[in-house]
Parts: structure tokens; sequence; C-alpha cells
């Protein structure tokens, strides 16, 4: 058989029409909007040589930025899947008085400009803040440092993982519980067997969205965080200093490692679900 | 009978919902999350906004 028949057959066996047309659109849109700038972003770091490059994204400034950025992300994300579940759980499964409200304020920061929550978030812990003035003096300074950082990133990324858990409970199926509860399982055993692994690839997907969001926060962390040296620097603003500095170059250069590092974040993130979906799947 | 049959659906409901003190404490759990993180930090920005503007008119 030749190459040509071969290829006309598998064609053939395509029930949906439109797989070409369809392709090229989906690559061409995703060139435009994200590989193109991200190859500009690459080609402006080949002006710098090898021993300049190691120089701008190993300097320890940066280095500090980088464990804060990435160690803050983490500790908010992970602090965001235990109470965006609990927020969505107690949405979801209860009825109380102002869950409308609760229900409505979960997605204020996705509306709400970066600014205005890090403004929000420093007006009540810092020294002279509604909070701070009574936790300052007890030694627990939630502004200014790195703590501020975390919760600044645990503010703007809660909505993630409550909404994409959210419609997963919704949907989770009655009857498997009430399964459980007919074989003997308490409601402990109930949750952690029957209800955990059904909703826990969406918990991964909002703990991978709550991090990557956070890793590129800037907005809300700079009026919080203090912006002190190897203290309370995060990594995008740093790239912006080398950007006021005119050093183009070098804040790609640090632009280009944090899209490394997130890049392959994400990937693990995603081996991980599909680890799971797999794991679920051979489990049933 | 109908006392019985109450008595069954409340059986069968409390297999596949908390007890009462679980449940409140998770909705005060939730909502003091919520209270701390939100609602303190809008309410907070909101009150010096206007304290602010106050003195400005005066």
């Amino acid at each position: 058989m030749t190459l040509f028949a071969l290829s006309k057959k598998h064609k053939a066996a395509r029930v949906l029409p439109g797989f070409g047309i369809t392709l090229g659109f989906t690559l061409t849109y995703l060139s435009l909007i994200v590989l193109i700038p991200l190859s500009a972003l690459l080609f402006k770091t080949f002006s710098l040589t090898w021993e300049q490059f190691i120089e701008a994204v190993t300097g320890p400034r940066v280095m500090a930025s980088y464990r804060l950025t990435f160690g803050a992300s983490f500790l908010a994300a992970s602090v965001n899947v235990v109470f965006g579940l609990l927020v969505a759980w107690v949405l979801v499964r209860y009825n109380f008085f102002g869950k409308k409200v609760v229900d409505a304020l979960v997605d204020l920061p996705f509306a709400l400009p970066t600014a205005v929550a890090g403004i929000s978030l420093t007006a009540l812990l810092a020294g002279n803040g509604w909070l701070g003035q009574y936790l300052e003096p007890m030694g627990i300074q939630l502004a200014f440092n790195p703590n501020g950082v975390v919760i600044a990133l645990i503010f703007i990324g809660l909505p993630f993982v409550v909404r994409t858990v959210q419609p997963v409970l919704e949907d989770a199926e009655k009857e498997l519980e009430e399964a459980a509860t007919c074989l003997g399982a308490t409601r402990w055993q109930t949750f952690a067997r029957v209800i955990f692994p059904s909703i826990a690839p969406a918990l991964l997907t909002g703990f991978a969205m709550a991090f990557a969001r956070a890793i590129g926060e800037y907005g809300s962390v700079i009026f919080i965080a203090g912006n002190m040296p190897m203290v309370s620097e995060i990594t995008p603003l740093i790239i912006i200093s080398k950007l006021e500095q005119y050093d183009y170059a070098g804040a790609t250069a640090v632009a280009v490692v944090m899209l490394v590092i997130s890049f392959v974040l994400l990937l693990l993130i995603n081996a991980l679900q599909a680890w799971q979906r797999r794991f679920s799947g051979a489990a049933v | 009978m109908s006392g019985a049959v109450s008595l069954t659906v409340r059986r069968a409901q409390s297999g596949t919902t908390e007890p009462a003190w679980v449940r409140y404490t998770l909705i005060a759990v939730a909502l003091l999350f919520m209270l701390l993180f939100f609602g303190l930090a809008l309410g907070g920005c909101v009150c010096r906004g206007l304290a602010q503007r106050r003195c400005c008119l005066s």
C-alpha cells in the first residue's frame, strides 16, 4: 500500500469534518498570542553573552527574589487549597445566613484591581492598621515582610480554588455517598475514599491556577511587601527595577528564568493530574 | 407511624450529612477566614477612604 493510499484511508476514517482548518486556526492563534511574544523574550536575551546571562540571573538579590516568589506562591497556593476546599464545601453543602454574600465575595479578587487589594491589606495589617495595631505589640508583624507577601497571594488566589472545586462538588453523585453509607462507611471514610478522590483533580487544577497567578502577581504585593532587597523583594519587582534602569537584556534574562521554572512546575502539576486520573481510573 | 418514618429519614440523612457540631464548626471557620481576608480588608479600606474624605471636606 502506498503512502498516499494510507493517508487517504486515514483521512476517510475521521468522523468530524474540519480538523485541518481548526488545527490551523488554533496554531495560528496560539502563535500570535503566546509563542511570538515569548520567542521575542528569548531573542532579546541572545544579546547577552553566556557569562552576562548567568551573572544577571544568579545575582544574590535575584536568587533571594526567586526563593521568596516561588516559596510564598507555593505556601499561598497550599493554604488556598485547604481553605478554598472548605469555603467551596460550605457554600455547596450547607445553608446559612449570608451565604449569597459570601458566594459573591469570593469573586472579588477577580474584579478588584490588584493595587486596591494591596492597599486594603496594607491598611489592615500595617502598624497603624485595624489589625496591625493589636498584633505588632505582641511581636506579630504581618506587613512589610515576607508574611505580607504570602497574605496578599492568599487573597488573590482563593477564588481560583473555590471556583474550580465548587462545580465538581455540586455535580458529585449523592448516590455514591449513600452507597458508601449503606456499606458501613463512616462519614469521614466516605469523604476520604469517595468524595475526595473525585474532587482531587479539580483541587490540583485550582492549586496550579492559584500558584501560576501568584508567581506573576505584582500589583497587590508591592504595597504590602516593603520591597527590602534580599528580604521582601519579589522577582516581578526585580524585572521592573531592571527595566526602569534601562537594563532590558537583564530584565528579559530574569523573565526567561521565571518562564522556564513556571513552565516546568506547571508541566509537573499537569503530569501529576494525568497520573491521578489514571490512578483513579485504575482504582474504579 | 409518621414518627417512625421521620426517624428513618433522619437516620438515612445522618449517613450523608455531617453531625451538627461539625457543620457549624466548618461554617464558622469558613466565615472567619472570609471575614479576615476579605471583609476586614475591604471594610478597612472603605473606612479609611471615608475618613480621609471627611478630613478633606472639613
